[in-house]
């Protein structure tokens, strides 16, 4: 029986509890319906999760609730109104094995006084919250709650090994308290909180709208999440710079925080350069990185980054809506069941002409050159908005996930890196490949230089806007036969210009921003914003057109589903030649002798 | 002839199809516009669901679906307190008294001073257990799942201290034989409180040791002292979070109370009816109980403790003299006072704490 009860006791130590609970405080706090609901409908939770001190879970953990606590006030059950626990109180702690020490925070309630964040400020701020804080609770409750170690959540548990190895040692003969210990030194060689969870404590505040409208600031944590920092955070690097980094700096204080106005601020115009050059995060950089924009709102900033981000929005609205439009039209033939007269007349030429070898080369529109450079083109762009919009948009669900299954953040940013050098090569493999062709061309007709590159095939002509115009008023149900294109059609030519100089703009921007050393050497971190804009916005521009207006050409449209070949032959079908290339089937059947009139003959 | 049906079958599908791609493309493309021109004209707004932290706590968090810091997992506490909470209150959709809105999840309000302790209750005990006079006694109770309001039977968690508190000696000596027992309540247990939080292990220190217990050897001293472990923390799970409450499962008068609460919520403000229909739906109710010594040391007990799964230490803790004279002393008005082990320095216990803890 003696026997059964040591076991009993070994496993099963209810005892454990008020080892860390003096007073047997947790007998009835740790219940988590310990609550009840207050006149104003708000929740009176007297509910304390009892792990945080068995588990020495914060520093607090040593304290047992009546150094916080008046023990006058609570040692009676029921509990009368109490007093608000005062931060700044005298504690008693006492280390496992070693002498009892006093400890306070008043040091902390003085520095904050000097600092932006004064008892006044804080009051305020409180007040313009909704009075969150009652009278006489402590202001330190705006911005802590109680204080654990770093990661202790899930990853905590990870970390019972090595203190399972402390414990070899450190038992009854050399008694300390492990848990705590290595917690503690684990916890501060980083900050307190993570950097999630430190931004959304500074945004309770920084991006409340009362507080935002009576002080006129930026909705500081909005226009950090959307900078280059705050999608890093948000996509899990544990790297980037988070809201105490740059304001309070290397050798700052948290609680001496001060304004970017104020001299010696580590974010004033003076010592921001060294804040941003700081060993742990751009040491390398130039002078010229701070005055890369961290909080940029595009609308109140009236600088060139608004009037760059406003011409691509005119660009965009300019271009992908005509883009949309046509697409729409081209749709709306299919639903009312509308189709040009020649169309079938078309689709049987292409198709005997294509079945005949002599005469199938003349419908082939893209040559093999041409075709390794569209799939290395394929292949790089996939991955570069595989890569690259998670980035962009790095507060959806999806971003975060995508990033995940990619091998996490720093490899998607490698990964897009050096998709974007292949792209940039495959540009070049296109430049010189169009070089040696108007140059054969040069020397096969003696033709001058401007009239070869005027007449290459996707250049746009006179001709082709009249065919446009045709081709609208043939869509709008203005006009019975739709206008006949050659091998390319002013789409796929406007296409291609989008896709010519987008890439050169993406190359450069893009380059500017891996290099951001040299940028910031050479030119300033205000290159640095507008290439990251810039980038941003073709790239958005490029991924509407592909994504949706290419995508629906090659792929989605009627005439192609599920895939249109012309990549891989080179040949177009039938169906979509005599759609949008009808003039190119004329005209091969015009070479081989065979009227615009008459179908080619039965072999 | 059906040749011409598939000839028109098939232009009736080409015609969905491209009016689908038609409608997908504006759709798209107005959208992406409509992003592109937020994004430069209006300010940056914070994502939705980042700053999750709440203001206060309300107490309409505990009628929504999921609210951090209430339901589930939070940054941080809510501002104004100190003591983070994380998964503290699991929803109970079939309880009648609580989803027709006529009273709060916790309910009890009434007494400042003692409202928190009933309200303790409201988070593993259905109203009817105290608040119906019972016909017999000890009332036939069970626990139903919160989730699907149909009978269980313990919450695993239980079953696991009830094993761990007869069977130590077990355990530690024929580990093989429990390990399977042991691995099954412990997942039960994790699947018990999942969700509220939606994590994959609702509960860190649960979830690791569950990983450490599987993953070693049954008897191994890995598995040994991950066992300890357990023992040492299951104490602290027996507060609340089973994923069932306890009831009495009187179906018939639980229809008909769901019938009278329809008639009651369908009939005018003010109107005979609605006035009938209150009338009865709390017919047979206990406004005040009084019942709590009943079960906290009162004989014969209004609910059997061990047919519900509880173990006998933790029945004759919740039965034992210190709860029973301290509900007796709180009822009667009288305070109870904290232990005074150690001493706080300068102080020396009163009367009444030396009485206490005699």
């Amino acid at each position: 029986m003696a026997a059964a009860t040591l076991v009993v006791a070994v496993l099963v130590r209810p005892g454990a509890v008020r080892a860390v609970d003096p007073e047997g405080c947790l007998s009835c706090h740790r219940y988590r319906g310990l609550a009840r609901i207050a006149e104003n409908d708000s929740i009176r939770l007297f509910y304390v999760a009892p792990t945080y001190d068995e588990r020495r879970l914060g520093p607090h953990a040593q304290i047992s609730c009546t150094q916080c606590h008046e023990r006058e006030e609570v040692e009676m059950i029921p509990h009368q109104p109490v007093t608000p626990v005062n931060c700044t109180r005298a504690c008693h702690l006492a280390p496992a094995g070693q002498m009892e020490v006093r400890f306070d925070h008043s040091a902390i309630e003085a520095a904050l006084q000097d600092s932006v964040h004064s008892q006044e400020v804080l009051a305020e701020a409180n007040r313009l919250l909704g009075s969150p804080l009652a009278d006489g609770q402590a202001q330190c409750l705006l911005c802590h709650d109680e204080p654990t170690f770093r990661y202790p959540g899930e990853t905590w548990a990870a970390h019972e090994a090595p203190i399972h190895r402390c414990e070899t040692c450190h038992t009854e003969r050399l008694p300390k308290d492990t848990r705590y210990y290595y917690w503690h030194v684990f916890a501060r060689s980083r900050p307190a909180r993570g950097p999630r969870e430190l931004v959304r404590s500074c945004g309770m505040c920084h991006s409340h709208p009362a507080i935002l409208e009576q002080t006129g600031m930026l909705d500081a944590t909005g226009t950090y999440l959307a900078s280059f920092h705050g999608k890093a955070m948000l996509l899990g690097s544990r790297s980037t710079a988070v809201c105490l980094d740059c304001h309070v700096g290397d050798l700052g204080n948290v609680h001496q925080m001060m304004s970017h106005t104020e001299e010696g601020s580590p974010t004033s115009p003076e010592r921001l350069p060294d804040t941003c050059r700081s060993a742990a995060c751009h040491p390398t950089a130039g002078h010229g990185v701070s005055t890369a924009a961290v909080h940029l709102q595009l609308s109140t900033s009236g600088g060139i980054e608004y009037a760059i981000a406003v011409v691509f929005i005119v660009l965009i609205v300019a271009t992908f809506g005509p883009s949309v439009v046509l697409t729409a039209l081209e749709m709306l033939q299919f639903v009312v069941g509308r189709q040009d007269p020649s169309h079938a007349r078309h689709a049987r030429l292409a198709e005997e002409l294509v079945r005949r070898p002599e005469t199938r080369r003349m419908l082939v529109r893209f040559t093999p050159h041409q075709r390794v450079q569209h799939w290395i083109l394929v292949v790089c762009f996939t991955l570069l908005v595989l890569t690259g919009f998670p980035i962009k948009f790095a507060d959806r669900a999806w971003a975060g996930r995508l990033v995940d299954l990619l091998g996490g953040l720093s490899f998607a940013r490698q990964l897009h890196r050096w998709a974007g050098a292949v792209l940039i090569l495959g540009f070049f493999y296109h430049v010189v490949y169009v070089g040696v062709t108007a140059w054969r061309r040069k020397q096969r007709t003696g033709q001058g230089w401007v009239r070869i590159f005027a007449t290459l095939p996707m250049v746009m002509t006179p001709g082709d806007w009249k065919h446009m115009r045709q081709l609208l008023a043939y869509l709008l149900f203005l006009r019975k036969t739709r206008p006949e294109a050659g091998r390319f059609s002013l789409e796929e030519k406007f296409e291609y210009f989008g896709v010519f100089w987008g890439t050169v703009l993406l190359g450069a921007t893009g380059l500017l921003m891996w290099f951001h050393v040299w940028t910031t050497e050479h030119l300033t971190g205000r290159v640095l914003t507008i290439a990251l804009l810039v980038h941003t916005m073709e790239a958005f521009l490029a991924l509407l057109h592909v994504g949706i207006i290419h995508m629906v050409a090659v792929i989605f449209a009627p005439p192609v589903f599920p895939l249109s070949p012309a990549m891989f032959t080179g040949l177009t079908p039938p169906e979509e030649m005599a759609e949008a290339h009808a003039a190119m089937i004329e005209d091969a059947a015009r070479r081989i002798g065979a009227g615009p009139a008459t179908e080619v003959s039965q072999p | 002839m059906t040749s011409a049906i598939l000839q028109v079958a098939k232009g009736a599908i080409l015609r969905a199809y491209a009016l689908t791609v038609l409608l997908v493309v504006v759709w798209s493309g107005y959208a992406a516009v409509r992003y592109l021109v937020r994004t430069v004209f209006c300010p940056p707004q914070v994502p939705a669901g980042f700053l999750d932290g709440q203001p206060r706590l309300e107490a309409q968090a505990l009628r929504a679906e999921h609210v951090p810091g209430v339901t589930g997992p939070a940054a941080r506490a809510p501002l104004g307190r100190y003591h983070r909470v994380e998964a503290w209150f699991q929803a109970d959709p079939h309880n009648g008294c609580t989803t027709s809105g006529c009273h709060a999840p916790l309910p009890h309000k009434r007494s400042k001073e003692l409202s928190a302790f009933a309200n303790l209750h409201s988070t593993f005990m259905r109203c009817e257990l105290c608040h119906v006079r019972p016909s017999e006694v000890p009332v036939r109770a069970v626990w139903v799942d919160l989730k699907t309001g149909r009978p269980q039977e313990a919450p695993a968690v239980l079953q696991l201290y009830r094993l761990f508190e007869q069977d130590a000696e077990g355990i530690l000596r024929d580990p093989a034989d429990r390990h399977g027992t042991i691995l099954s309540l412990l997942d039960r247990a994790l699947e018990a409180t999942r969700p509220s939080t939606g994590r994959p292990h609702a509960d860190p220190l649960l979830g690791y040791l569950r990983t450490q217990i599987a993953t070693s050897e049954p008897g191994s001293p890995v598995w040994r002292h991950s066992i300890q472990q357990l023992g040492a923390a299951l104490p602290n799970h027996l507060r609340g979070e089973y994923g069932a409450k306890i009831d009495v499962p009187d179906i018939h008068s639980r229809r008909q109370r769901a019938e009278q609460t329809r008639r009651y919520l369908v009939a005018p403000a003010q109107s005979p009816e609605r006035k009938a229909a209150l009338k009865d739906i709390h017919a047979g109710i206990v406004e005040k109980p009084g019942a709590c010594l009943e079960c906290h040391g009162g004989e014969p007990p209004r609910i059997r403790l061990d047919h519900l799964g509880y173990s006998p230490g933790r029945i004759d803790t919740l039965r034992g003299t210190p709860i029973a004279r301290m509900i007796q002393h709180v009822g009667q008005g009288q305070p109870f006072y904290l232990p005074r082990i150690g001493g706080a320095p300068g102080t020396a216990p009163s009367e009444t704490t030396q009485e206490s803890n005699r």
